[in-house]
């Protein structure tokens, strides 16, 4: 009797075996049940949390819409942050990603095309990417802002109070050769597209790049003459209704820099919509230096309207000491030529990356350093000679060795800005100093950040009554330093402080938030400070 | 979990009052209160056991054979044991590396048959190398171990034993799983006048590629998602092939035996997800391939009469050699990357015992001595010699009732200091169903090729001059065993404190805006505890459950460590009779993962259920089976049932609900 009861029941969990695992392929799951993998990124008091390490762009909007927009990087794209709230922190309100669409036609490469891999021939030879990395965004207005994209090459447009895509029309005339825009329509035809292709065929003028070997020839532009695609998207701006866009033109693998570019497109901005179309002359600029990257639009005192290029030179190492290979500049770019019609050379100063911050009255502009705990500035007011402008020539230099012309440079290279060091921690030997800075809304203080350190200095300066160019460098004082961050490397502890960036408005009558955003790279935070410099 | 410690709380209680054995009675209605509708009683009673006897104070055995038809990896059994935390990065063949009460993968040595197999280069252990079902049993030692292995052993040893001719016959084993998973063994062990022999091997095929939910940031509120937020992980596909001989013979009063374990994998390296994009950012070509081989030529010998009463001696000859390559690395230059590593050692082990009066005192030598070498095509060879003395007494006093034990270990790496490394362990059994133990002792672990010398690649690079991480590890427990507690049977207890002050911890960090080196980050501490119990619910129901709570933060800071767990639960219940049939139910619960150092973001809670069913085919006299066969076990398991979205690290996603079914046969 046992023995029957034991061989049914052995038979019976055979058979259910047997059922279940003939029935099993179908049931692969696809981790669907549960809440989901959902990842809370941690908020300070003082601090929101950015989504992924070192967001890459802030840009505060106009008082009235107290909101910023921000670019992260995990995932790609564009957040909106609201300062007016109850918090000493800024308050997420929307995210949008942005995709992966190399010709920003609104379909994502890999989905549109039956290959797996569509991009793998054209980047591979290109650069080997096959993402968008994120890079610098500028708010235009407060509903148009310019997001710059490296390896897929593109300038995207986005409504940064909506976080929403703005789409365009690109249109290339039938007088652009074909091939030299190889993601733009063809020549002689439009297209809605949500953002403008940054790929473009270019013959230097200077064959050489910056390790001195010869720029050699790309099949895809001229095979018989030294040529390149355009790559490195860093910086772009809107100035005497044209787009321009930097590229940098890095090649990764070696390290070098080929001639530096500048992209000029007409920008339409009208009852149609906005239309961007490729210049058929000087369609681009080959700055005076290697890399260039931050593009600024600056408007001179008599109302003219420019664009400064900060011109990086080679740079081997961020954050490590003597790493500028080649000179650095601000080159300034009159958008009625288009044309290079200034520069301002910095010397072997690697500057950031980032645009020059001009002060609020227009007369200097401030960049900070990628190898040093250290500042440079420019004196602006120069620019408005009307001497500049004349003929076609190659770019005046304006370091005082031009008859005629001033000397900008207030701190360069050769004679910098020094901030001190940081008395009570340091940071690793590693990280000789990496420093952003910007300007107070009335013109009287700059910040500057220590990647490094984590420092936060305030600089006052005073550019009343002179009219000698450039201003006397006894007229900038280092007020303050505080330490608000960790220095690197400090596991744990919020550090690499970046982008700084001062809320528009007068503090405490405009707003009762923090005044001054720090942009932190370890983990990626947008923090608040209270400064409330008048 | 706490129900169940309650529990056996409350069944102890009343044994202070009757300890020894009491079945169930009823009592009737009592003197003092004879009224008619009184409630029936039920009186449980409590009977004491046994607890088995362990190899050390902080040891473990885990044997393979305890797991038959469940179709279990090296991982899973781990996994499933307290205080252990194994990471894995993805499915079957994947990687998956092991660390011990919050130490890191490097921090753990694991040997194979006693010769350590941590990766030279990177300090840990891929487990998903080890073939399961060539191994005998696993011996897990928490927070020590570093008098037997030196160097390394902060979070503890893990020695995994392969099959030999202890276990005569022949074992088969195949089984068809999701993804197109195939994985078969056969091994088969015996012995001749003259000699002892064991050969096995054990193969994996994989597809590999599933489909997996993308993590959704969520940031006030608002949701970050990737796109598309499904994706396919691709590139999965793995080949493994691995296999032990081992010989043995009898050979001037001991026994001489060699041994070999070898293993072989290749396939795709998919690489992190992290992308928008149908790839989801993953390496769509990148490879890898990678043979491992451990020899080893063995003299012991046991003869109570002698000086040395154990005499063990060992040579051996480690060798690994791996290829990455990727042709399309992004923006950079494609990879193709050649290694080779191999350690020639030798060990010597003697044991001299003396016992007297109820007493026994044994002492433990151990000489061994090895030479690391580095071959890779990107970056210059490196060769690192290591020698270590190692010294314990081992007092067992009033019939063992109480085990002390002293050592210390003087161990030298080239190229650092040599370090003292002292220990103690006290076991107090003052009754055979109650244990008491206790632990302290120094470990170190010298920086690995990594951590020293990684090419300086732009974005990483080593730093040779790391120091050797320093570590005191303290752990106290106690164990509890019954036959009997009120309706349950065969019940064990054990609880476990610990503590680990780790000073100089080695970890890879931004040391500026492109690079990440590793430095020595200064002071830390992790605490914690750890609790398990089993016991028969019914005849045919047998309950497993063990639950840790880890706490590993920097003294300076206060903030916790990445890449584990600070809770992690597991039960599991089995049903029907072992020999026969049996259907296992699985809940494992890990708690949130810290992503990053700071508290920035952390991995969600999860909690996964697994089960298996299988049947002993021998068992069933129609099919006849029996005649030929010990055992014929036909399975199907099921895994992640309730399909969740698992990570242990952010950017490698797991599996989600699989399938697998098959057969294992002993004869």
């Amino acid at each position: 009797m046992a023995d029957g009861i034991r061989r049914s029941q052995g038979i019976a969990v055979a058979l259910a075996l047997v059922l279940v695992g003939l029935s099993q392929s179908a049931c692969e799951g696809k981790g669907e049940g549960g809440d989901g993998l959902i990842i809370r990124p941690t908020s300070t008091p003082e601090c929101a949390a950015a989504g992924g390490f070192f967001p890459s762009g802030l840009t505060l909007l106009s008082p009235q819409s107290g909101l910023a927009a921000l670019v992260q990087s995990d995932p790609p794209g564009l957040a909106v942050y609201d300062f007016d709230v109850d918090l000493d922190r800024p308050v997420r309100r929307v995210f949008s990603n942005i995709g992966i669409d190399s010709d920003g036609d609104g379909i994502d490469d890999q989905v549109a095309s039956e290959s797996l891999f569509p991009c793998r021939i054209f980047c591979q030879t290109q650069s080997g990417g096959v993402i968008p990395l994120v890079g610098a965004l500028n708010a235009i207005h407060d509903h148009l802002a310019l997001l710059s994209t490296s390896d897929y090459e593109q300038v995207l447009l986005f409504d940064p109070s909506t976080a929403t895509a703005i789409e365009l029309i690109l249109d290339v005339p039938d007088t652009i050769p074909v091939g030299r825009y190889p993601i733009l329509p063809t020549p002689g035809s439009s297209a809605i597209r949500r953002g403008v292709s940054t790929f473009v065929c270019v013959e230097p003028p200077s064959p050489f790049d910056s390790m001195g070997d010869p720029v050699g020839s790309d099949t895809r532009c001229n095979p018989d003459a030294p040529s390149y695609l355009t790559a490195f998207t860093a910086g772009a701006t809107l100035a005497g209704g044209r787009l321009f866009v930097a590229t940098s033109n890095f090649v990764v693998n070696g390290g070098a820099y080929r001639p530096g570019t500048v992209l000029a497109y007409d920008w339409i901005d009208d009852e149609v919509g906005i239309t961007v179309r490729p210049l058929d002359h000087d369609a681009v600029l080959f700055t005076t230096g290697f890399n260039p990257t931050g593009l600024v639009r600056h408007v001179t005192a008599s109302g003219r309207e420019l664009v400064l290029v900060t011109v990086t030179g080679a740079i081997s190492g961020v954050s490590v000491p003597d790493s500028a290979r080649t000179e650095a500049a601000i080159d300034v770019i009159d958008p009625n030529g288009p044309r290079i019609i200034a520069t301002i050379p910095l010397g072997f100063a690697a500057p950031s990356f980032e645009p020059v911050a001009i002060d609020a009255t227009g007369q200097i502009a401030w960049i900070g350093s990628v190898t040093s705990k250290q500042l440079y500035a420019i004196d602006l007011r120069g620019l408005d000679d009307p001497l500049l402008y004349l003929g076609n020539g190659p770019p005046v230099i304006l370091d005082g060795m031009t008859v005629g012309f001033p000397d900008a440079r207030i701190f360069s290279a050769d004679d910098p800005l020094v901030l001190p060091p940081r008395l009570d921690r340091t940071p690793g030997p590693s990280c000789s100093g990496w420093t952003y800075v910007t300007t107070n809304a009335r013109g009287t203080e700059a910040f500057a950040t220590d990647n490094c350190d984590g420092t936060l200095s305030r600089i006052r300066f005073d550019l009343s009554g002179s009219s000698t160019i450039p201003f006397g460098r006894e007229r900038f004082q280092l007020i303050g330093q505080t330490s608000p961050f960790a220095p690197t490397p400090s596991p744990g502890e919020k550090s690499a402080p970046g982008f700084v960036s001062v809320r528009p408005g007068v503090p405490a009558i405009d707003y009762v938030s923090p005044d001054v955003f720090v942009l932190i790279g370890d983990p990626g935070l947008l923090c608040g400070i209270r400064i409330e410099s008048l | 979990m706490i129900a169940l410690v309650a529990t056996a709380t409350f069944a102890v209680a009343p044994a202070r009052a009757q300890p020894t054995a009491a079945p169930p009675a009823t009592a009737g209605p009592s003197a003092a209160n004879d009224n008619a509708g009184v409630e029936e009683i039920v009186v449980y009673g409590v009977r004491t056991g046994a607890l088995p006897s362990i190899p050390g104070p902080s040891t473990e055995i885990l044997f393979t054979d305890d797991f038959v038809a469940e179709n279990k990896s090296l991982a899973d059994l781990l996994s499933e044991t307290a205080g252990i935390n194994v990471r894995r990065f993805g499915g079957v063949g994947n990687r998956s590396e092991i660390t011990i009460r919050g130490s890191t993968p490097s921090q753990v040595v694991v040997t194979l048959d006693g010769v350590r197999a941590n990766s030279l280069l990177t300090g840990g252990l891929d487990l998903s190398r080890v073939c399961l079902p060539l191994v005998a049993q696993v011996e897990i030692t928490r927070g020590a171990g570093t008098l037997e292995t030196g160097g390394g052993a902060i979070g503890g040893v893990v020695n995994v034993v392969t099959r030999d001719a202890a276990d005569p016959g022949t074992r088969a084993a195949l089984s068809i799983g999701a993804f197109e998973t195939y994985e078969g063994s056969l091994s088969h062990s015996g012995s001749t006048d003259r000699f002892d022999y064991s050969l096995g091997y054990c193969g994996i095929a994989t597809e590999g590629d599933f489909e997996f939910a993308r993590p959704v940031f969520e940031i006030d509120g608002v949701p970050a998602r990737f796109e598309p937020d499904h994706a396919t992980r691709i590139n999965n596909d793995r080949e493994q092939h691995a296999g032990n001989l081992a010989l043995g013979t009898p050979l001037f009063d001991g026994r001489l035996r060699f041994s070999d374990y070898g293993a072989y994998s290749s396939g795709g390296e998919p690489g992190v997800d992290s992308q928008n994009g149908k790839t989801a950012g993953q390496s769509t070509e990148a490879r890898s391939r990678d043979l491992s081989n451990l020899a080893q030529l063995r003299w012991q010998r046991s003869d109570p009469a002698a000086f040395f009463d154990d005499i063990d001696l060992m040579v051996y000859h480690r060798y690994e050699s791996s290829n990455y390559r990727d042709p399309l690395n992004g923006s950079l230059e494609p990879i193709d990357v050649d290694t080779r590593l191999s350690t020639p050692g030798l060990q010597i082990g003697l044991r001299h015992s003396i016992e007297f009066d109820g007493r026994s005192n044994r002492i433990d030598f151990r000489f061994d001595a090895a030479h690391d070498v580095l071959r890779a095509s990107n970056q210059p060879g490196r060769e690192r010699p290591r020698v270590g003395v190692a010294l314990r007494d081992s007092l067992k006093l009033f019939s063992e009732r109480i085990q002390l034990s002293l050592g210390a270990r003087v161990d030298w790496t080239d190229g650092f200091d040599v370090e003292f490394l002292p220990t103690v362990g006290l076991v107090l059994q003052p009754k055979p169903w109650i244990r008491v133990r206790a632990h302290l002792g120094r470990a170190y672990r010298p920086p690995n090729f990594d951590e020293l010398f990684h090419p300086d690649e732009g974005f990483i690079r080593g730093n040779p001059d790391l120091k050797p991480e320093d570590a005191w590890n303290f752990d106290a427990g106690i164990e509890l065993a019954f036959d009997r507690v009120g309706p349950f049977s065969n019940l064990t207890f054990s609880a476990a404190w610990f503590r680990r002050e780790i000073d100089e911890s080695i970890v890879f960090v931004l040391i500026n805006a492109e690079t990440i080196q590793p430095i020595n980050t200064g002071a830390a501490t992790s605490d914690g505890y750890e609790v398990s119990v089993s016991l028969d619910l019914t005849r045919y129901a047998r309950l497993l459950a063990n639950f840790t709570e880890t706490d590993s933060r920097r003294d300076r800071t206060g903030s916790r460590f990445p890449g584990q767990a600070d809770r992690e639960a597991f039960a599991k219940l089995r049903l029907g009779p072992e020999d026969f049939w049996k259907i296992v139910a699985e809940i494992e619960f890990v708690g949130e993962i810290l992503i990053t150092e700071g508290d920035s973001s952390r991995l969600p809670e999860r909690t996964i259920w697994n089960a298996s069913a299988s049947v002993d085919l021998a068992q069933i006299a129609a099919l006849g089976l029996g005649a030929w066969l010990d055992e014929c076990w036909i399975f199907v398991e099921g895994n992640n049932l309730s399909d969740e979205a698992v990570r242990d690290v952010l950017s490698f996603p797991q599996p989600g609900r699989r399938f697998s079914s098959g057969f294992e046969v002993h004869w």
